[in-house]
């Protein structure tokens, strides 16, 4: 083309002298060196895909019948295993469910102990294993494209693990005590399992032992009150009931003017020494829990603030010792 | 032309007629030899900077596009080196030598599929040269193929006038490739060719070294003689009398 300096197609350069052409090639900035070389070395050991983003989406095929069976495959393994027995593949993952079996069974026995939480979620990834052995891998064969799709599966099944045990059984909660009641066997620091369902009807006996969220109503300063642990709920022990009359002194609950049996409804130790009297609320119960006195003398309006709780405070009663192994029963009823 | 019968040393071989009279004309072909010369001495940064200035003279040069390129691969900055060629190949589209300098890069950056496909292009062009199958037979070896070495032996066999320049990169790509006893033999052709080469001294002096020959000293020593101040090869003879019972061994 006469007068071009451009090809119109290509742009390739057709006259040089009339086109000012940069010379000076760029340069790469120090900085980049290390990540580029730790990106080479992944791209050799096939960590990292060779191409660019565009040139990988460019090249990725469209879905075929293989990616949709794998796809269903997935699905099905959610219930680990159940894709392998359909495809008569059991034999391939005995070992592995053999392995999520006995971690899980040991997993939820020692529930909220550490070893448990390592046991379920040597469960999770034995299980993550058994749904990408199914047809993922096979079908993967970039090193970086399997090990994301591992991260994937493992993230999502511990989201499964964490929220279907709420869908299953919903009722079941647990919570810790700082209580110390010989009369049921329970010390400070033991979990506790409770069910929510038994808080529906009001009022509940006296002696339960429930699920509170304890929180205490008014500026936890002014009330010179800390609870005894930082988080999550607690279990609690009712000991006066709603329209009741109760009183502390000698270090003995006495309700209505009748005291009552110090081994079953021992004073804390934050109100021992401590004198009280009051009448719990029609909506209401008065609670006994741990706290830790901040200093100076307790006042009766603390105590009252701190003790007395409305019925929706009350989340779960208690029905099983969980925690130590060694204590772990049920709860007898004590009244 | 031959591109590098003007290379000059200190042993006054070449044609002089550019400069019978006063002094040299600073033309491209000036900054050119420059240029090689400095990459045949192990320096190629300024290699670089010379070939950018040969450009300034000419920027319809070709060698000093290739060379910018290939100065790029060998300071290590491969994606500036890729981005460069496909710069010089808007002045020189589809050229063979650009595609294969581009698969030499991209092999070098571990994008050995990219490499394998500009190889494939550049071997499909009408008269290809020696680095065409030279760079075809770096991304052959990165994928251990063993037709790598007949690309070696055909790159040497086209060399032609080029043939000291082309088996000293042939020795220094199957020095990469530890095939030391193989890089040994065009090496030691080389250094005879071009004896003011601090490169081809230091290659040849790598590769004994390599194999545990005693001559390896003397080889290096040759090399700090022509080029003092070059580090690697500073630290390549310094390696050497530190070698260990086993490394002496086993030729490591």
């Amino acid at each position: 083309m006469p007068g071009q300096t451009k090809c119109f197609q290509c742009g390739s350069i057709l006259d040089s002298k009339d086109v000012t052409v940069d010379v000076h090639p760029p340069r790469m900035a120090s900085w980049k060196k290390p990540f580029r070389d730790v990106a080479r070395w992944a791209r050799r050991w096939r960590m990292l895909p060779s191409g660019s983003l565009a040139e990988r989406s460019a090249r990725r095929p469209k879905m075929n019948p293989a990616d949709y069976a794998c796809l269903w495959g997935l699905v099905l393994s959610i219930v680990p295993g159940l894709a392998h027995l359909i495809h008569r593949r059991f034999r391939e993952i005995r070992w592995f469910f053999l392995g999520w079996f006995l971690a899980l069974s040991i997993g939820v026995f020692l529930y909220a102990t550490n070893i448990g939480l390592i046991l379920v979620g040597l469960a999770i990834a034995f299980h993550a294993w058994i749904i990408v052995q199914h047809s993922l891998m096979k079908q993967l064969r970039n090193f970086g494209e399997k090990l994301g799709v591992l991260l994937v599966v493992l993230i999502l099944l511990v989201l499964i693990y964490r929220f279907t045990p709420r869908l299953i059984v919903p009722e079941l909660t647990g919570g810790y005590t700082t209580l110390n009641l010989p009369s049921q066997n329970i010390q400070y620091g033991d979990y506790l399992l409770a069910w929510r369902d038994e808080v529906s009807e009001h009022p509940l006996p006296r002696g339960s032992l429930v699920l509170t969220q304890l929180v205490y109503r008014g500026n936890p300063r002014r009330l010179n009150l800390r609870r005894a642990r930082r988080r999550g709920n607690m279990i609690v022990q009712i000991v006066g009931l709603p329209g009741e009359m109760v009183q502390i002194r000698d270090n003995t609950f006495i309700i209505e003017g009748q005291p009552l049996d110090r081994e079953k409804y021992p004073v804390p130790q934050w109100l021992q020494e401590s004198s009280f009297s009051g009448k719990v609320p029609p909506d209401s119960y008065f609670i006994s829990s741990e706290y830790d006195l901040r200093r100076g003398r307790l006042r009766e309006g603390s105590i009252r603030r701190a003790c007395i709780y409305h019925f929706d405070a009350v989340r779960a009663k208690a029905f099983m010792r969980w925690l130590p192994l060694s204590r772990r029963g049920f709860i007898e009823e004590m009244e | 032309m031959r591109r590098f019968g003007r290379l000059e040393f200190d042993d006054k071989k070449g044609p002089r007629n550019r400069y019978a009279q006063g002094e040299e004309v600073r033309d491209e072909q000036y900054f050119y030899d420059q240029a090689v010369r400095f990459w045949l001495a192990g320096d190629f940064e300024p290699a670089l900077r010379n070939y950018s200035r040969a450009l300034e003279k000419n920027n319809a040069f070709f060698p000093a596009w290739l060379g910018q390129v290939l100065m790029l691969i060998e300071l290590g900055e491969y994606q500036e080196a890729a981005v460069w060629s496909d710069k010089a190949m808007e002045l020189f589209p589809e050229h063979p030598e650009l595609l294969a300098a581009k698969a030499v890069a991209c092999a070098r950056d571990g994008k050995i599929q990219k490499a394998l496909a500009y190889s494939d292009n550049s071997v499909a062009k009408d008269n290809i040269t020696s680095r065409v199958w030279l760079a075809r037979a770096e991304v052959l070896l990165s994928r251990e193929s063993r037709v790598a070495e007949s690309c070696i032996s055909k790159a040497v066999s086209i060399a032609g006038n080029n043939s000291p320049v082309i088996r000293l990169e042939a020795g220094r790509l199957l020095n990469k490739k530890r095939s030391y006893s193989a890089a040994m033999q065009y090496l030691r052709t080389v250094v005879d060719e071009l004896p003011q080469s601090a490169l081809a001294w230091y290659e040849l002096g790598y590769c004994q070294a390599r194999l545990g020959r005693s001559e390896a000293k003397v080889t290096l020593q040759q090399c700090l003689d022509l080029h003092p101040d070059w580090d690697l090869a500073k630290r390549e003879f310094n390696r050497l009398g530190k070698t260990g019972l086993f490394g002496r061994f086993f030729g490591k």
